[in-house]
């Protein structure tokens, strides 16, 4: 047998053996619905989902700060205030108080009273 | 509307709008437009019954004085002051004094008026319903300062006269002025 005649032989067209289209496409679906595949697309939306929660918790307490920080500035400006605007009506009263009362008792030394603030 | 919740609502109607009405009668108009313009110092308190409460929060509970304030501003639905220091005599309008004394009602009742010539003149009136203050006005008026105090709600004068002095801000004394003396 010469190389020629082995070659033809070698290389002869040969039709599949019977069911190996079938089996071929019963593979692939069989692939197509591995585990793997699908615990790689659930991991994806998951790390999405987890990361759609961190800025939505990074947001909510940058916010949530923000309205504490303010509203403490808030309290302490009318703290501020109430403090000030006491301290002007209790100066009024008691002027008015210390007056009357120089007028009821005349020896009565006149005893400190506040400047108008 | 079922006849209950009808019967809810009207109660709550009758119970509230008296309060509210209560608490509005005391509060005064205190815009007095451009007048703060003039002034050399100024002082503008606006604190509504809300603003009232959150600083309530802020004052020390551990400072007798401040838990003193604290209690004080804890029933008044609103503190109002306008104050008003100038250069010379005769800046503002005496007009701004007239506009406030037109807003007291019936109910508002004047217990001091101290007129000194050359000196300052302070007038303190209360709004009084069922025996009990409801508000207070105060009108300080000279020649070179001007100051209206509104306070809305039950204030209790004795206190509020015992806070001037307090939180760290010395009283500045005032003696009598000698013979010759051009200062107070």
């Amino acid at each position: 047998m010469n190389l020629d005649s082995e070659l033809r032989a070698a290389l002869r067209r040969e039709s599949p053996p019977p069911g190996f289209a079938q089996r071929v496409m019963d593979r692939i679906e069989r692939e197509s619905a591995q585990p793997a595949r699908w615990w790689r697309s659930e991991w994806l939306t998951g790390r999405r989902i987890a990361a759609a929660f961190a800025l939505v918790a990074l947001l909510g307490t940058w916010t949530g700060h923000e309205i504490v920080a303010r509203r403490r500035a808030e309290g302490e400006r009318a703290r501020e205030n109430v403090l000030i605007a006491l301290r002007i009506a209790g100066a009024k009263v008691r002027y008015a108080q210390e007056e009357v009362r120089q007028i009821a008792d005349p020896t009565e030394p006149e005893t400190e009273r506040s400047s108008t603030p | 509307m079922r006849p209950s919740r009808f019967l809810t609502i009207a109660i709550a109607l009758v119970v509230l709008l008296p309060a509210a009405a209560l608490a509005q009668s005391a509060k005064l108009n205190l815009d007095f437009g451009n007048i703060g313009q003039q002034a050399k110092e100024r002082v503008d308190v606006t604190l509504d019954g809300d603003m009232l409460r959150l600083a309530a929060r802020f004052l020390s509970n551990d400072d007798a004085d401040e838990k003193a304030v604290r209690d004080m501003v804890g029933h008044l639905d609103g503190i109002y002051v306008r104050s008003y220091q100038f250069d010379k005599a005769g800046m503002y309008d005496r007009a701004v004094v007239d506009k406030v004394k037109a807003q007291l009602g019936a109910e508002w009742k004047r217990i001091v008026t101290v007129e000194k010539k050359g000196d300052e003149n302070v007038e303190i009136y209360l709004a009084m319903r069922n025996d009990r203050v409801a508000g207070m006005v105060i009108i300080a008026a000279e020649a070179k300062e001007l100051t209206i105090v509104n306070i809305v709600g039950p204030i209790d004068i004795e206190k509020l006269s015992s806070i001037e002095g307090q939180f760290g801000i010395p009283r500045v004394t005032k003696h009598k002025a000698k013979k010759g003396d051009d200062h107070e």
